[in-house]
């Protein structure tokens, strides 16, 4: 299965109410609940599971994105 | 042994006992109404209960013990095994088991044991006192369970803080022939022990500061929850022989809604059979399990068989699962201290 960066990128948006302050393309900027809501979403649709500090590592959802595509393969 | 299984015992009754002081995560301060919102949806947890300075885990367990005896109409004479499970025993010698033995006035014949354990230790106290029980030479046996968690953690740590809070049950075990197998599952990884610590008071650190409260490395534990609870309780269940569908109640450790939740749909399991307290008691450590079973199924399980699948987790690290049948148990009310 591909992981299509626009379909992750929407579905880490569409954890959050559009309320909440969250930018959801600067994952630096995530506070530690949501970064666990998003690693939580993450497992649940791609059984892919991301450690704290790949998280930390992953500066951008671009970047994100690729750890998950190379973990997920 | 990770996996095993243990004859000839079985639950008579369970209660439990939270401290009367309610405490409302909307009332935090330090955090924004915008990070309030998100942390209450976030984990579930509304309202919390923390015991006064005077209340130990073992009064709230105390409480809950006589409430239980009292209703089983046993003969104290006749307990011949207490376990205390908690992280906040009275002292750090004696043993608060043994202190119980006496305020609850048991006999000199009554075996007791400390066993330190947090998230996962109603499902290890259960194992063990099962095992201790299962040859037929105690008949009758007490497992207490319970925290004062809130009195090791910082005032004003947000990041802990809105977590955790007290509570202390007892369960009432009883030797029974015709009992059915209890199957367990319990596991450890101390590789992760620094992931949930009080570093401070103990023997390592005698001179340190011993102001300092528990530290929580929360990324950690959530990994670590979502990689291990699912397989053990999949291989508990593959080993007692049973399809997920004829488990009526999974009674999960109390650990927050997000993790609980995705645990719950990767499993496929329906909502209706995962009952939660976390938004009325939060999350309080060994206790979450038998008080959730208290507060949220304590009329049903008075008058019904249930096929039910406990499952621990957290601190240690450590994790368990047990399936265990449960047939028209007794059951107080939950009592307020």
């Amino acid at each position: 299965m591909k992981i299509d960066f626009l379909e992750f990128e929407s579905m880490i948006k569409d954890l959050f109410d559009p309320e909440f302050s969250f930018d959801s393309s600067l994952v630096e900027s995530w506070s530690s609940m949501q970064s666990l809501i998003v690693v939580s979403a993450i497992d649940e649709h791609y059984d892919v599971l991301i450690s704290h500090q790949e998280l930390k590592r992953a500066k951008t959802i671009h970047s994100l994105h690729s750890i998950v595509i190379k973990k997920f393969c | 042994m990770p996996l095993f299984k243990v004859a000839n015992t079985k639950i008579a009754g369970i209660s439990g006992a939270v401290p009367k002081n309610k405490v409302s995560n909307k009332d935090l301060e330090g955090l924004s109404q915008e990070q309030i919102d998100l942390l209450i949806k976030t984990t579930g947890i509304e309202n919390r209960r923390v015991a006064e300075e005077s209340i130990c885990a073992s009064d709230l367990c105390f409480v809950a013990a006589e409430k239980l005896l009292e209703e089983l109409k046993w003969n104290k004479n006749e307990i011949e095994i207490l376990i205390f499970v908690t992280q906040t025993p009275d002292y750090i010698m004696p043993g608060t088991s043994m202190i119980l033995q006496d305020r609850l006035n048991l006999p000199k014949s009554c075996m007791t044991l400390d066993i330190n354990q947090g998230c996962a230790g109603y499902v290890y106290g259960l194992s063990v006192i099962s095992n201790m029980m299962s040859s037929g030479a105690i008949k009758k046996g007490l497992l207490l369970v319970g925290d004062t968690i809130t009195k090791l953690i910082e005032k004003g740590d947000n990041s802990i803080v809105p977590i955790f809070s007290d509570a202390g049950t007892a369960t009432a075990i009883e030797f029974d022939s015709f009992a059915k197998d209890m199957i367990f599952n319990l596991q450890t990884d101390g590789s992760g022990y620094e992931s949930i610590i009080v570093t401070e008071g103990g023997a390592r650190n005698q001179t340190g500061d011993r102001t300092k409260k528990m530290r929580m490395r929360g990324h950690d534990v959530f990994a670590f929850a979502l990689k291990e609870v699912i397989p053990n309780i999949e291989s508990v269940l593959k080993y007692a022989g049973k399809e997920k569908n004829q488990i009526d109640y999974y009674i999960l450790h109390q650990a927050n809604k997000l993790l609980n939740e995705s645990i719950r749909r990767k499993m496929k399991i329906d909502s209706s059979k995962t009952p939660y307290t976390l938004g009325k008691y939060g999350n309080t450590s060994c206790a979450t399990i038998p008080l959730t079973l208290v507060s949220e199924l304590g009329e049903e399980v008075k008058s019904s068989n249930l096929e039910l699948l406990f499952s621990g987790f957290g601190v240690g690290l450590s994790w368990g699962a047990v399936c265990v049948n449960i047939s028209d148990i007794v059951c107080p009310k939950l009592i307020e201290l």
